[in-house]
């Protein structure tokens, strides 16, 4: 094998290779927006569409995202809110918070009013929980409903911890992983007040 | 892999009288006693069932014979038999076109497909039950209650499953499972019936010894070593053996002879091997009853199994 | 221009994948369950061969031999994370249904093999061609597959009911072991058909 033969195949390859992966680069960076957009739509929004209420905007498009804290590793940990408008005015924002369930995490979205800050109502979006034990819990009206038109202010432990929420029976891990989850979403709210409503 | 068209046993050969009309009228005679129980039991039910299966397996039979342009060869009446051992393993509330369904895939992919009689590698009516309990298995469990009084409305092997070896014991006696009082598959329920049937069949040489012998061997064994482990957990082999599919599956399904071995020592080993599965499947399977899924399995192996053949003088 | 015609309909019939070549068939049998899914794929095998074809094809005079699988699974590739992000951003629906098949048109085996046995050796033109025959041949027998287990399976096309009311469905059909029957049954018919024709053309020349 000469040495014109080794240089072609490594300049023919690193070529090939430089020209696909920056094609890629340009077609991710193209499409990255469309992509949240659909996982948003697909995802997020049949949650959205159960919680809030009375708005002529669309809330998917209407979105900011906010640094909210850091994990483990530093990294930054984003929040996204929805916004619900009418008539250009805000009449409720929606956000994902996190809790601790039975298998991972339960991601709650939920809706709060403006400028009253009561709860709009909260819809379960992503978890792993047992379909028939917790996941009845986290798709019951009966126990979901009881966090609509509480304050944020409230205490949304469960009602053994003091709080003001009845625990679905059988499912209480299930509970419990939705309570914190808004607990922690109201911190959010709280904490980041002046941004999401700024 | 390629295997030899035409597999013989090892000389000498006598001519035993048998032709494939013979030994399909006698098959049909030894399971005349499960048949006139079953006609007992569940009543005009069985007589639709056994009709409209024996119907329609000659039905298709024929239609496929002509599309295909083979001649037409229904007077062999393996299809009939074919039909009527189908029927045996539906329950009796069995509807006419999952019944139609059946046999059509008992004919077409279990015989016709692969070029007619003799060179289907599984046992036809086998196919067709798998089809029909993968594809209805709503249907394939709606049982009829015989008459009589009995303590659970569930067959044998599904109350071994949900409740456990106590609530056996207390349901089932052994007499009332070698008569076949309790709820299940049309022919499968009657263990004595099946044993005068397979004994006839034993008697005229129709069927080899070595494969029902084997299997129940089998079952008794396997399911043996664990009862004597821990008889709290497991159920004892006699109600392996009379329960569910076990006596259908050794005398009329396991020799079935084109899926079988051919040489005495490789039915042996089929039969024990479909034994030990039955009672595997049924213990740690998904499925209540293992017996006609153990035959279906073990089947694939009868190209090894026809391996094992002794050894020729002079070599 | 014979040539061009010659090189898109043998895909269409006489080499049609993945019947004539059995190839593929691991994703052939996962995505049939549905027409909507088959076609998906459909889509994403044609994109991806039109690509891979013309790139190796003007590419070919300076490959290397040596490397050249390597180059082609590149290229591969990157047409198949073109068509997953594209999937992913506009029809979102079908990307969770297909999932897993469509990272997996990297390993099917028509992609490769017309790159190697096909678009290295000819013009940019009949590359292109032969790729639209195949992609085309290879939807198509995705869709005739999906909608005979479709139909007969649960009794619907495309979703839409198109059975009597009566009809129960044939879940038999829908699960894997179906789909073996079924891809038999129509490599059984279609090779009846070929022996038919093939009779009929000795004839003609015979006479």
């Amino acid at each position: 094998m000469s040495f014109r033969e080794i240089l072609s195949m490594i300049v023919v390859l690193a070529v090939v290779s430089g020209v696909c992966g920056g094609g890629l680069a340009v077609v991710k960076m193209q499409t990255a927006e469309q992509i949240e957009y659909q996982k948003i739509k697909n995802i997020k929004e049949p949650a959205l569409k159960a919680i809030l209420s009375g708005y002529d905007n669309d809330p998917v498009t209407d979105r900011i995202k906010l640094v909210t804290g850091k994990d483990k590793k530093g990294k930054d940990v984003e929040t996204t809110v929805f916004y619900a408008k009418k008539g250009g005015k805000v009449i409720a924002v929606a956000f994902e918070a996190y809790g601790g369930g039975f298998e991972g995490n339960v991601g709650i979205m939920m809706a709060v009013k403006i400028p009253d800050e009561v709860l709009d109502g909260i819809a379960a979006t992503t978890h792993s929980e047992t379909p028939s034990v917790g996941g009845v819990a986290l798709n019951s009206p009966d126990f979901m409903g009881q966090f609509k038109g509480k304050s944020v202010s409230d205490n949304f432990a469960l009602s053994s911890g003091g709080g003001a929420i009845n625990g679905y029976s059988g499912a209480t891990v299930s509970s419990e992983a939705a309570t914190k989850a808004v607990t922690s979403g109201m911190e959010i709210f709280k904490k980041f007040k002046s941004e999401i409503l700024g | 892999m390629k295997t030899p068209e035409l597999v013989v046993s090892a000389i000498p050969h006598i001519h035993s009288g048998n032709s494939i009309r013979k030994i399909m009228i006698n098959i049909m005679i030894a399971l005349a006693p499960a048949v006139l129980i079953g006609v007992y039991f569940f009543g005009m039910d069985t007589i639709r069932v056994i009709a409209i299966a024996v119907g329609s397996a000659i039905g298709w039979e024929l239609l496929l014979q002509k599309i295909m342009g083979r001649p037409v060869a229904i007077n062999n009446l393996t299809g009939a038999a074919g039909g009527l051992i189908l029927a045996m393993i539906l329950p009796p509330t069995a509807p006419w076109w999952m019944i139609c369904i059946g046999t059509l895939i008992m004919i077409l992919l279990g015989k016709e497909i692969y070029g007619g009689l003799g060179n289907n590698p599984f046992n036809g009516v086998l196919i067709a039950w798998v089809v029909l309990q993968m594809s209805y298995p709503d249907q394939m469990m709606y049982w009829l209650a015989p008459p009589g009084d009995f303590m659970t409305e569930s067959p044998p092997l599904e109350v071994l499953k949900t409740e456990g070896v106590q609530a056996v014991s207390e349901y089932f006696s052994t007499g009332g499972l070698l008569m076949g009082n309790t709820t299940g598959f049309i022919g499968e329920v009657s263990s004595l019936m099946l044993l005068i049937g397979g004994a006839y069949l034993l008697i005229k040489k129709v069927i080899p010894w070595q494969i029902p012998a084997g299997f129940l061997a089998g079952i008794i064994l396997f399911s043996g070593i664990f009862w004597l482990a821990n008889p709290q957990e497991y159920a004892n082999p006699f109600f392996h053996l009379l329960a569910g599919g076990a006596m259908i599956a050794a005398f009329f399904i396991a020799t079935d002879m084109t899926s079988s071995p051919v040489t005495p020592k490789g039915m042996l080993i089929f039969g024990l091997l479909c034994g030990v599965m039955t009672v595997v499947i049924r213990q740690w399977g998904a499925w209540d009853d293992g017996a006609y899924y153990a035959v279906f399995l073990i089947s694939v192996l009868t190209p090894l199994l026809d391996k094992i053949k002794p050894k020729v003088y002079g070599r | 221009m014979s040539r061009i015609v010659e090189e898109f309909t043998k895909g269409l019939w006489k080499e049609i994948p993945p019947f004539r070549f059995v190839l593929g068939l691991c994703s052939v049998l996962a995505v049939t369950t549905s027409v909507e899914s088959a076609v998906g794929l459909g889509g994403g095998v044609v994109f991806v061969l039109i690509m891979s074809n013309v790139l190796v094809s003007l590419l070919r005079k300076i490959i290397p031999d040596k490397v050249r699988i390597a180059v082609f699974i590149v290229i591969i590739a990157s047409g198949v994370i073109i068509v997953e992000l594209a999937m992913q951003a506009y029809f979102y629906g079908l990307f969770q249904v297909l999932g897993i098949w469509i990272p997996l048109i990297v390993v099917n085996c028509l992609v490769l093999g017309r790159a190697e046995a096909f678009a290295r050796k000819e013009s940019v033109v009949l590359a292109l061609v032969d790729a639209l025959g195949m992609g085309i041949g290879f939807t198509m027998s995705l869709t005739v597959l999906a909608s005979l287990r479709e139909i007969i399976g649960v009794g619907t096309w495309f979703g839409i009911s198109v059975m009597p009311e009566w009809y129960l469905g044939f879940p038999y059909i829908i699960k894997p072991a179906g789909a073996f029957v079924c891809l038999g049954g129509i490599l059984a018919i279609m090779n009846v058909v070929s022996a038919r024709l093939d009779a009929k053309k000795r004839e003609a020349e015979a006479a």
